[in-house]
């Protein structure tokens, strides 16, 4: 009895301290659902940022969706990523079960070396991309957009996937070699399922800095019909002067496709590797 | 076996470092004569059709690369598609970028030799990069042969002129004052100061009756120097500053420690909003629209602003400062600029969608894809912007100085900047900014 | 053979950029014209004579450690608490993620107004309970590095709290579920089992929160920009001005090697340390 009541009260602590952090969180989201409802007038009118106005002004959306071409925008980033994601957590994968599970030398030397790629500043390296991909055609082309992205996303993917590829059983190997398993069926059939929360995770990290990513996208693609999002975002933000509800909705609008990705694969948590390791 | 595979790709991947160096090189770089890669890549989906294209001869179209903002860009879109249909032989291919990131890829483009044919820059020493290091064309001869001192008027011409050459095309030429809620000056029975003191007295009464006098915003330090680049005329005169903006004069002077420390005196009074030291500039008409500021010091586009704003134009009214003299107010110049390398049969091409681009129908059409009025001789004033004609009568009864983050070179402009933020913030006194300034402008020109 | 693509593309998006910045960074350069051999003369000056340098160093270093403790702790407790069973997990997950999936620059505007003095929340919030405290918040120096800390922790702790997450789905559910019910029991636990157990995500969590530390770039160059007078500058904004604003490409690259040789050296000890003991 005393046992249940302590229960409950810990989850009602729980609650409490989830439903503060919760509006903690969502407060500054709100200043841009509200701006993205106001009108102009109402948004130099001196009310709150955080106010709704009396008038809710859809027309931001709809401006930002026909005037401010974000629905091209969109389907770009959208091809961009869909491509990017499952090639390059294609390539990471490989590259990670190489590492835990092959017996190359030097492992965590090339570990390293794979690693120093997360650590570049991407700044620098515009000029060098810039001239190979003049030199090959590739501005303004996706592929060429595609493969850098991955260059940039292989570090990050090799890190996520050979962390949790090494928390899995040894054994395994062995039951799998008895079998009769080569390393490719080791790879596809028996360590890619088990790393399907790490795979998830990676899914969801990678889509969304593919999806934002700015600096890149500004130089490789300067043909307006081929931008990405951030980058078609961006010519919301006006010489002298910014439109905030229009952008503040356009910034919204974005939003739902990492969203929808997120809750897609955000379940895979739940599920427990233990539960595939028995299996 | 592996090892032969490893030495393959090194050697692949040395000979293209290698010629990634050699394009950067700069001076060693071997650049054909045919300029930006670009206008390759630009369409570089459509597969190898384009190659011949580029060489296919006079029947072709010229196809022309422009770099500019993408603020209204729709109207720019519009004017570019209508410029393509309306003839043959052109093909304008149009990049747009926002306002930072369009320096960044210029840079990009210079380090990486893949500058587009023209591009849209400021004059000063942002323009003055390219000029200095032999990326754009020197355009005097043109407009010798063009007659273009008939067509831009002289303020804006000479804005694009370094050491006498010419080196864009101007596109807009702006001028700074003062603008003002008439309502609020009304209702504190406040007049349009004519003298310092008497602009001092309305910050004052401003100040007393709750209302912030003046909007700035210090973030990236050129909203709050258009104040303090005031305050250095009202101290030093137009002919100390005209001296300390050529580097004749030191700015550790008298006249900027005054300056300096008058700006000190609005901040501790409170003359500007709290917390302006890291606002956005972009928003400082936000207040002036609000109500809660009187005065902001902003560019002809304030009328432009409150009509995309949607704010009344009648409530705003523009003075010059009283700084003394002739109550000169800054001005700068924007251009289209040329790459070095373009062809004679490119340079016509661009230059006709130029005009094209700013003729008076076009400007009319979409009023919201420029900056008003043009730097031409006869520009008309769009309606419903019933200040930019009184401003541009201002500049030109009381004359213009060159605005001054086009005046220093960035790492000056950013010791003044940073020297802003650090009185405001009792980092720093006067004196010891004014010593860091001029500090800063030796070690410019010993580079 | 299963590392052959992944090393092809990697040498070419990665490996050519740093040799070439290594090759630029030992120059003077302005971007275009003449290149002058300096050998190490551009380090040198960085650390021997440029003040801005050694600020944002430091304030580097600042924001590394913040993050390590800071971060990692906050993103390791929420994931515990949110991969506890209960109603509305899924919500309160989306809810801590949501920040993640905005646009950088949206992220910067929603605290330009959150921390605006006179219109923005903060302030709002204290005098609606009654606090006649006043912060300018990112313009004053000694606040503005922590004020764009927090708005750091805001956006991007639901990085870290999905890769715990996905760790924690490694332990076995019972071990959980005890460390969560027993009472005192359950923190001795929690250090003992859980994160014990969670080894393997920490390499991964503190490696990314620790290399994206050192790169912070956007949230500071959308609030302050370096400023007020340097006060929040760090090596990626001070890289991206001297190579972008001043044209010193040569200096703004050493930067950039300094950053990643930071990186380096944090990082290798620790990954092969950790990749050792197996």
């Amino acid at each position: 009895m005393s046992g249940k009541t302590k229960k409950y009260g810990k989850k009602a602590v729980l609650y409490l301290i989830l439903i503060l952090i919760g509006i903690i969180w969502i407060v500054p989201v709100l200043a841009v659902v509200a701006t993205s409802l106001k009108s102009k007038q109402d948004f130099f009118s001196g009310l709150s940022l955080f106010e709704l106005p009396d008038q809710i002004a859809w027309s931001n959306f709809v401006n930002a969706m026909t005037k401010g071409r974000l629905f091209m925008y969109m389907k770009n980033d959208l091809l961009v990523s869909v491509i990017k994601v499952p090639l390059g957590i294609f390539v990471e994968s490989l590259a990670a079960f190489a590492l835990t599970r092959t017996n190359i030398r030097h492992k965590t030397g090339i570990f390293i070396f794979f690693l120093i790629g997360m650590m570049l500043p991407m700044q620098v390296a515009l000029v060098p991309i810039n001239v190979i991909f003049n030199k090959i055609n590739w501005i303004n082309t996706f592929h060429g957009l595609i493969f850098v992205y991955i260059g940039f996303g292989i570090s990050i993917g090799i890190l996520i996937l050979r962390g949790f590829m090494r928390g899995i059983p040894r054994e395994l190997d062995e039951a799998a070699r008895i079998d009769g398993c080569t390393k490719w069926q080791l790879y596809y059939k028996i360590i890619m399922p088990i790393t399907k929360p790490a795979v998830a995770t990676l899914i969801i990290t990678d889509f969304l800095s593919t999806w934002n990513e700015y600096l890149l996208a500004s130089v490789i693609i300067n043909d307006t019909y081929k931008k990405t999002v951030p980058v078609g975002l961006m010519t919301f933000v006006g010489e002298h002067g910014t439109d905030y509800g229009y952008l503040c909705a356009g910034v919204l609008i974005c939003v739902i496709p990492v969203l929808i990705v997120y809750l897609v694969f955000q379940r895979y948590f739940v599920e427990g590797i233990s539960g595939a390791v028995k299996s | 076996m592996k090892g032969k595979k490893l030495a393959a790709l090194l050697l692949a991947v040395t000979t293209l470092a290698g010629s990634v160096l050699a394009g950067c090189g700069g001076e060693d770089a071997p650049r054909t004569p045919d300029t930006p890669a670009s206008t390759e890549g630009s369409e570089g989906s459509e597969g190898s059709g384009d190659s011949q294209e580029e060489k296919g001869g006079s029947g072709e179209k010229v196809q022309v690369n422009v770099w500019f903002g993408s603020d209204a860009m729709s109207s720019k879109e519009a004017i570019v598609e209508a410029f393509n249909q309306e003839q043959d032989g052109i093909e304008v291919i149009a990049s747009y970028y926002d306002t930072d990131g369009l320096k960044d890829a210029l840079k990009v483009a210079a380090s990486s030799n893949t500058l587009p044919d023209t591009w849209r820059t400021y004059g000063g020493s942002l323009g003055g990069y390219f000029v200095d290091n032999g990326l754009c064309k020197d355009m005097t001869d043109y407009a010798a042969e063009h007659g273009w001192d008939q067509i831009f008027t002289p303020g804006p011409t000479e804005l694009c002129t370094y050491d006498g050459k010419l080196y864009g095309y101007p596109c807009s030429y702006n001028v700074i004052t003062m603008w003002y809620r008439k309502d609020i000056f009304e209702q504190n029975n406040l007049e349009v100061p004519t003298t310092f003191e008497e602009f001092e007295q309305v910050c004052a009464t401003l100040k007393e009756k709750g209302i912030t006098p003046i909007s700035t915003a210090g973030l990236n330090g050129w909203h709050v120097m258009r104040l303090v680049e005031l305050l250095i005329e009202h101290y030093a005169g137009a002919e100390l500053h005209d001296s300390l903006n050529n580097f004749e004069a030191s700015w550790d002077c008298d006249a900027v420690v005054q300056a300096l420390a008058k700006y000190k005196e609005f901040c501790d009074k409170g003359y500007f909003p709290d917390g302006f030291v890291t606002a956005d500039p972009d928003n400082t008409n936000m207040a002036v629209f609000a109500g809660t500021a009187a005065m902001d010091i902003d560019g002809q586009w304030f009328d432009s602003n409150c009509v995309t704003n949607e704010q009344d134009t009648s409530l705003f009214g523009a003075f010059s400062l009283p700084t003394g003299g002739t109550n000169r107010v800054s001005a700068f110049a924007e251009m289209f600029q040329f790459s070095k390398d373009i062809t004679p049969e490119k340079l016509d091409a661009t230059i006709a969608f130029l005009d094209y681009y700013l003729s008076d129908e076009n400007v009319e059409k979409y009023p919201d894809g420029y900056n008003l009025p043009l730097p031409k001789y006869g520009a008309s004033v769009p309606e419903g912007q019933p200040h930019v004609e009184e401003v541009f009568n201002m500049s030109n009864e009381n004359g213009t100085f060159a605005i001054a983050d086009q005046v220093l070179p960035a790492e000056v402009a950013d010791v003044l900047f940073n020297a802003q933020a650090a009185i405001a913030n009792d980092e720093m006194t006067p004196e010891e900014a004014a010593k860091a300034i001029q500090a800063g402008i030796e070690a410019h020109t010993e580079e | 053979m299963f590392l052959v693509p992944a090393f092809v593309i990697y040498v070419a998006v990665i490996v050519i950029p740093i040799l070439y910045s290594l090759f630029i960074s030992m120059h003077d350069w302005n971007g275009v014209g003449e290149m002058k051999f300096l050998g190490l003369g551009n380090y040198i000056q960085l650390f021997t004579a440029d003040e801005v340098f050694q600020k944002s160093l430091v304030n580097t270093i600042i924001w590394v450690l913040l993050t390590i403790v800071v971060t990692t702790s906050i993103s390791l407790l929420f994931a515990v608490m949110l991969n506890k069973k209960f109603a509305g997990r899924t919500l309160f997950r989306g809810l801590l993620y949501f920040p993640c999936v905005i646009a950088p620059i949206a992220v910067s505007i929603i605290w330009r107004w959150m921390y605006d003095p006179n219109i923005g929340f903060f302030n709002w919030f204290f005098d609606a309970i009654g606090l006649s405290y006043r912060q300018t918040w990112i313009s004053d120096p000694k606040v503005s590095l922590y004020a764009l800390f927090v708005a750091a922790i805001w956006q991007m702790i639901g990085q870290p709290m999905i890769l715990f997450l996905a760790g924690l789905q490694t332990i076995p559910g019972e071990i959980q579920e005890a460390a969560f019910i027993d009472g005192a029991n359950s923190i001795q636990q929690f250090f003992r089992i859980t994160i014990p157990m969670l080894k393997e995500t920490f390499v991964m969590v503190l490696a990314t929160l620790i290399v994206n530390a050192i790169n912070v770039y956007d949230i500071i160059c959308g609030l302050t920009n370096g400023g007020p007078n340097n006060a929040t500058q760090v090596l990626s904004t001070y890289m991206y001005t001297q190579t972008f604003q001043y044209n010193h490409v040569g200096t703004g690259t050493a930067v950039a090697c300094v950053m990643l040789l930071i990186s380096l050296v944090v990082i290798v000890p620790y990954v092969s340390f950790s990749a050792r003991d197996e």
